[in-house]
């Protein structure tokens, strides 16, 4: 019984299915933003969200909100959903949801090693961590000061140690190596994850396959545009380079020699998704390359609710939750700074 | 009021007929066995009409002014009678207001203007009464550009602040909620008053709790260090300390390792203190102490291990309870936390350094144990002096804040219910239209007629008390009659008014079984008056038995005994009894129709009882059948008694072999009686709705049709089952005759399709069968076209002809006259809505047609699950009796007859009257919703409930 095929998938997985499918009834659809767009104060806002799916979740805050307590709370309601899910479910979902929490583990765990390297407080600094990516010894970061301390007395606990591996032989952490650390985790969790999906065959693989591939090269076009003016080596860099993706070989290989964003833009000539998205960032102020790509990420999500028997659901719900709760903050923002003519740069899911 | 009086029991006796409707089979059906059993159903059943009567003219009125605030309680009815309307309408309104079970509440679409300033006091007023309900006239406007969207906020604002106090009051122990505050004083409070109240009394409490927060960190960490005192000292002070001391004293520094340390347990403590000692020369190992979150202690103490490379020692002991503090959000809790005491012992600073980090990412705080002995004393002192004063200060702190959250808590239910109403108010309000020009509000809504005199009070009212200058101004749109009802309306959907129906404590609950099916379009037949009756009968007719129809009936007694006290436990009696409850009075009618069928079933806990005399057969030796009592000159003959038993069943079949066979016969052809007469009369009110909407086509070629097909071949069925019933087949003639032989029924109706025409003899029930049969043949085909093809042609030859004379449908009226139409108009939406489709109409018609037919067969098959369910009853009880009560009374020992009886009781309450009399419940259900209602209920599935504002401090938002 393979477990990304239709036969036995109901078994185990049929009833969370259905109940991110519920869920996903709960997205907020373009009338939805129309009318928040609309608001003039958050306390608008605030009410316009008490007729959606959100309900009464911020009910319970005295009157002047802020941006971050609805960012916060529009966040932790997906998160507990998500959790839920989490909970309930049996493998091999189980280690597919795990493997959804470690991106999150990942921007965390930067998170805490710049913020140490600040000198800031761990405890405002654990605040900001994302719910998802909690592990155990998070607050215990600050206690290492190389990269090999930090494997050998924190990391090694938890699922991303083998990640890790590559990471031990640098030398300190400077901000160059934590962002070298991040990409490498990053590349090493997208590359396991695609082979995760991959065995899982079915609807699953095909699904979950194409989402990961583009998710790899926009990291690596996103690691490329970055590195400009950087110490970064290109040898370096093109290590960072996740070995998944439509851009591999080729596009790679010239993405790994590009000095400036024009030979970006040749590198992926060849690519018309990505072709399209730069021309689309080249000719429009309003949008940057990030928004398009994540409106290609929507998109990629939106399709998986198309198919049936498959876990990729359970990614794009996720997603899906992000971008919106993205959204309402963006909208919050404009809202409360009086930026209404940014207002309508969020990112339509439905 | 007399005219309601006389109106009622005019109604009652309808339900009697109903009821007599439905005893009359079973009277008609038990004519050779059962004696005068109709009249006894007819006693029986308007005995339950009166009772019924009594309830709907003492009960309802009281509900009534309770609602109503004892303003206008009488007069409506009066009122409503001596307004001028035409003659017609006010006989029909009359009729209605009789049978206010019948059809739904004649509905007003209603207008009302008033005041700006009398806009608040009118809704609150209008939701008193609770008659209005209002319809959104800004619909096209969103949530934040309706007018009171600020006030609405207020109001949420002042709910959350409620949340917040109760969520205080709840979170400590002893303070209680009053429940008993006197929720009519809410008209008394002002909202302005209220808002600044409770947030005076939050931002009170807050700043009370912040401080009782730092009181309490203050005091949670004089408690820990006072635990981290305590257990360093004994843990450096022990009794084995001494010796050990000595011991290490003769020892080298290098004998003192770590390993040797770690390796000597039960050791190590002693030592480490020797070594801490600055006079012992080892001054370089050092220590931390501190309290950690007990839950942290392991990852804490790996993270120690790796980050020092084993080069620490820690001890950790479990003694402290520390109460955290309150958080100021809605869930403040009060709960302690587990946190543990550690000592961690080092020797480089290094280390140190690394300790003190870790510590702080777990949160740990570090007290520091005084190494010299009067520093310890002095600390010692002084910290258990500020530990008395604190616990004093938060002590009294404690109570203040107790004091408060009592006073608060007294009126808090007062004020929740004052913050929901004035939401409901304000969210009303901005439902109304606002005129700017006149500065008048304009309410839309429906209300029922009766209603409008307190209405038109209510406006009064409202207006008097905030001295508003204009007038408030009450306008009927449109009247809603069904009587002078535009045929050619387009706006049925939008405008047909709510179904309302008056009900009391007894007939609601059958409203809520009928409605559970669908509820009814405006002013439809209502077949909840039929189900009073016929629901409660259906059930004991599966449920036949003396003895647990008597259990049944005590229990729905017992229900109503306490129905007061109940009452006010409703929410909390839980699922089973709380429905139980909501059901009592058909729990109580199914009992006491249980018992009456029990009697012909002669049935008491599957005992037969001799009630009307001893059997009339008995048994001889010089035959193997039995004969009558009356009637035994020749035994051989076996002829029956010639006077029967006289009511019920007699008792004897109960042990005759053939007993089963003989019930299994009556039970059948009775179920079939049943429900062939239930279905008739479901038939003849379509027509009675047809005849109601006007609309002719429906009677000619749907009712008419109808009743011929399903009359022509089960009524004729009907016929043969009492006339074979009727029949003597042991009557002397008979005896003589070869061929006088009973008929099998099943063969007769199967002869009848399969060769019509002609009847074998052995089939032969009465003279000119075979041409009734041809006859009965025919018309049955004769009707299926006749239902299916007419109504479609005729609509369609309408519409050409409406095409030919240049008519067009009209657009615009729809706004114009939303009132004019009756919900009877939907009705004809097939008819009249533009751009008719053959098709459509041929297939919807088509797919009537074939449903009907073959429904007709299949629900009159359905109707047998009474005899099988009544089969089932009496095989299970009778077999409980059987094996266990009679089995064990057999033994003779008492200890297997009290086994028996126990486990008799248990399984006659658990199986069958909790399980089965369950069954029989939903089979009852089943029969009325599909059988019984799809022939005339809610066939267009149009009807809405009647919602008005009601802000009576018993509703919950």
């Amino acid at each position: 019984m393979a477990p990304g095929g239709m036969i036995g998938f109901n078994v185990d997985d049929g009833f969370l299915e259905a109940i991110v499918r519920g869920f996903r009834a709960g997205v907020l659809t373009s009338v939805d933003y129309v009318n928040l767009t609309q608001c003039e104060t958050l306390e608008d806002l605030r009410m316009h969200l008490s007729g959606t799916d959100y309900g009464g979740f911020l009910a319970n805050e005295p009157a002047p909100l802020s941006t971050a307590i609805i960012a916060e709370l529009a966040t932790k309601k997906f998160v507990d959903e998500f959790r839920s899910i989490h909970v309930q479910a049996v493998e091999p979902l189980k280690s597919f949801m795990d493997y959804l929490c470690y991106p999150y583990m990942i921007d965390n765990m930067v998170l805490l090693i710049t913020g140490t390297l600040q000198n800031r407080d761990i405890s405002e600094l654990l605040d900001k961590c994302h719910p998802l990516g909690t592990f155990d010894s998070m607050a215990s970061m600050s206690i290492a000061t190389t990269p090999e301390e930090l494997y050998r007395e924190i990391i090694v606990d938890t699922p991303l140690a083998p990640y890790f591996v590559d990471c031990v032989s640098m030398e300190d952490l400077t901000d160059i190596n934590v962002e070298i650390i991040r990409n490498t985790l990053y590349k090493a969790y997208l590359e396991d994850f695609y082979a995760f999906c991959a065995r899982m065959g079915g609807s699953t693989a095909e699904t979950m396959c194409e989402i990961l591939e583009f998710e790899a090269d926009r990291r690596a076009i996103n690691i490329t545009l970055n590195s400009f003016g950087t110490a970064l080596s290109k040898d370096e860099r093109a290590r960072l380079y996740p070995n998944i993706g439509v851009l591999i070989p080729e596009g790679m290989f010239k993405l790994s020699r590009a000095d400036d964003p024009q030979m970006v833009a040749s590198a992926i000539d060849g690519y018309p998704t990505y072709r399209a998205l730069f021309q689309e960032a080249s000719e429009n102020q309003e949008k940057s390359l990030e928004d398009l790509f994540f409106t290609r990420e929507v998109a990629l999500c939106r399709n998986t609710f198309e198919m049936q028997f498959h876990y990729g659901i359970f990614y794009a719900f996720l997603k899906l939750k992000e971008q919106e709760v993205r959204n309402i903050t963006w909208i919050a923002e404009c809202i409360s700074q009086k930026q209404r003519r940014k207002i309508n740069n969020y990112i339509p899911i439905w | 009021m007399f005219r309601n009086v006389s109106a009622s029991h005019l109604s009652m006796r309808s339900v009697g007929a109903a009821g007599s409707g439905g005893g009359a089979g079973a009277g008609a059906g038990s004519s050779g066995v059962v004696g005068a059993d109709g009249g006894v159903v007819l006693q029986s059943s308007y005995s339950a009409a009166a009772y019924n009567s009594d309830s709907s003219n003492g009960a309802q009125p009281r509900q009534f002014r309770s609602r109503r605030s004892g303003a206008a309680d009488a007069k409506p009815a009066a009122r409503a009678a001596g307004r001028p309307q035409p003659p017609s309408l006010q006989q029909q309104n009359a009729f209605l207001r009789s049978c206010a079970l019948y059809r739904s509440e004649p509905m007003a679409r209603v207008r009302l203007y008033f005041d700006r300033v009398a806009a608040h006091d009118t809704i609150e007023e209008l939701g008193v009464l609770g008659a209005l309900q209002f319809e959104d006239l800004n619909a096209s406007q969103s949530a934040f550009q309706r007018s009171f969207t600020s006030d609405l906020k207020a109001c949420e604002e002042i709910q959350r602040a409620l949340r917040f106090l109760r969520a205080q009051i709840e979170s400590t122990p002893g303070v209680q909620i009053n429940s008993a505050v006197a929720l009519d004083l809410a008209s008394e409070v002002r909202l302005d008053d209220l808002a600044q109240h409770i947030s005076a009394l939050e931002l009170g409490l807050i700043e009370m709790n912040s401080h009782w927060d730092a009181l309490k960190v203050q005091m949670n960490a004089l408690v820990e260090f006072l635990a981290v005192f305590e257990q360093c000292s004994s843990f450096f002070g022990s009794s084995s300390i001494r010796m050990l001391l000595a011991d290490s004293n003769r020892s080298t520094s290098a004998a003192l390792n770590f390993d040797a340390l770690l390796s000597s347990s039960a050791l190590d403590g002693a030592a480490v203190a020797s070594l801490t000692r600055p006079k012992e020369g080892f001054s370089s190992l050092q220590l931390i102490t501190g309290v950690i979150q007990r839950d942290r202690v392991a990852s804490f103490e790996r993270i120690l291990f790796r980050a020092t490379r084993g080069n620490c020692l820690l001890r950790m002991f479990d003694e402290v309870q520390i109460t955290t503090a309150r958080k100021n959000g809605s869930n403040g809790s009060d709960e302690p936390v587990p946190k543990s005491v550690f000592i961690v012992l080092f020797s480089s600073l290094e280390i140190k350094l690394k300790v003190t980090k870790i510590c702080e990412a777990f949160a740990a705080s570090r007290y520091p144990f005084p190494e010299d002995g009067s520093e310890r004393e002095r600390a010692l002192q002084e910290s258990t002096t500020r530990l008395g004063d604190l616990k004093a200060v938060i002590a009294s702190t404690e109570k203040q804040r107790r004091d408060m959250l009592v006073d608060i808590g007294f009126n808090l239910m007062l004020w929740e219910h004052k913050a929901d109403r004035e939401k409901a108010i304000f969210h009303v309000l901005n439902l109304l239209n606002y005129e700017s020009s006149t500065k008048l509000f304009i309410a839309e809504g429906w209300a029922t007629r009766a209603s409008i005199p307190a209405i038109q009070e209510a406006l009064e009212r409202a207006r008097r008390r905030s001295n508003a200058q204009l007038p408030s101004v009450f306008e009927e749109k449109g009247k809603v009659s069904t009587v002078d009802h535009d045929f050619h309306s387009h706006d049925a959907a939008s405008a047909s008014p709510p179904t309302f129906f008056k009900t009391n404590k007894f007939t609601q609950v059958f409203q809520g079984i009928v409605e559970a099916y669908g509820v009814a379009e405006y002013q439809e037949v209502n077949p909840a008056v039929f189900t009073v009756i016929t629901f409660p009968f259906l059930f004991a007719v599966m449920f036949g038995d003396i003895g647990h129809g008597l259990l049944m009936a005590a229990f729905a007694v017992y229900l109503i005994r306490n129905e007061r006290d109940l009452e006010q436990r409703r929410a909390r009696l839980g699922e089973f009894v709380g429905t139980c409850y909501d059901g009592r009075y058909v729990i109580l009618l199914m009992g006491v129709f249980s018992i009456y069928t029990g009697f012909i079933y002669n049935e008491f806990f599957a005992f037969p009882l001799e009630l009307f005399g001893r059997s009339t057969w008995k048994y001889t030796e010089s035959s193997i059948m039995a004969c009558g009592v009356d009637n035994c000159a020749d035994a051989a003959a076996a002829a029956p008694p010639l006077q029967t038993y006289a009511f019920g069943f007699d008792p004897i079949w109960k042990h005759a072999r053939t007993g089963l066979l003989f019930f299994n016969s009556y039970k059948m052809k009775l179920s079939i009686v049943l429900g062939v007469c239930q279905m008739a009369l479901g038939l003849c009110l379509s027509l009675e709705n047809a005849r109601f909407f006007r609309k002719p086509l429906d009677i000619w070629y749907g009712f008419v049709p109808q009743m011929l097909f399903l009359m022509s071949i089960f009524g004729y069925l009907v016929l043969l089952i009492v006339l074979k019933w009727l029949t003597d087949w042991n009557s002397a003639s008979c005896r003589m005759s070869s061929i006088c032989e009973a008929p099998d029924i099943k063969n007769i109706l199967i002869g009848m399709f399969m060769s019509p025409g002609r009847v074998p003899a052995k089939n032969q029930l009465f003279p000119g069968q075979a041409a009734v049969q041809l006859l009965l043949f025919i018309v049955a085909l004769i009707s299926v076209p006749w239902m299916l093809l007419p109504k479609p042609l005729i609509l369609r030859a309408r519409y050409s002809s409406q095409l030919r004379l240049g008519y067009k449908k009209l657009e615009s009226d729809d706004q114009e006259t939303p009132g004019e139409s009756g919900g009877a108009a939907a009705h004809d939406s097939c008819e009249h809505t533009g751009g008719f489709n053959f098709g459509d109409v041929m297939v919807h018609q088509m797919i009537h047609t074939i449903e009907f037919v073959l429904g007709a067969i299949s629900n009159t098959a359905s109707y047998l699950r009474l005899w099988a369910l009544s089969l089932a009853h009496a095989q299970l009880s009778d077999v409980f009796a059987e094996k266990l009560l009679i089995a064990s009374w057999r033994s003779g020992n008492v200890i297997l007859i009290a086994i028996g009886f126990s486990m008799w009781l248990a399984l006659t309450l658990g199986v069958l009257m909790m399980m089965e009399s369950l069954s029989a419940f939903l089979h009852a259900l089943r029969l009325h919703w599909v059988e019984f209602q799809n022939k005339f209920y809610n066939l267009n599935g149009g009807g809405k409930k009647f919602s008005p504002l009601d802000l009576s401090p018993s509703i919950n938002y």
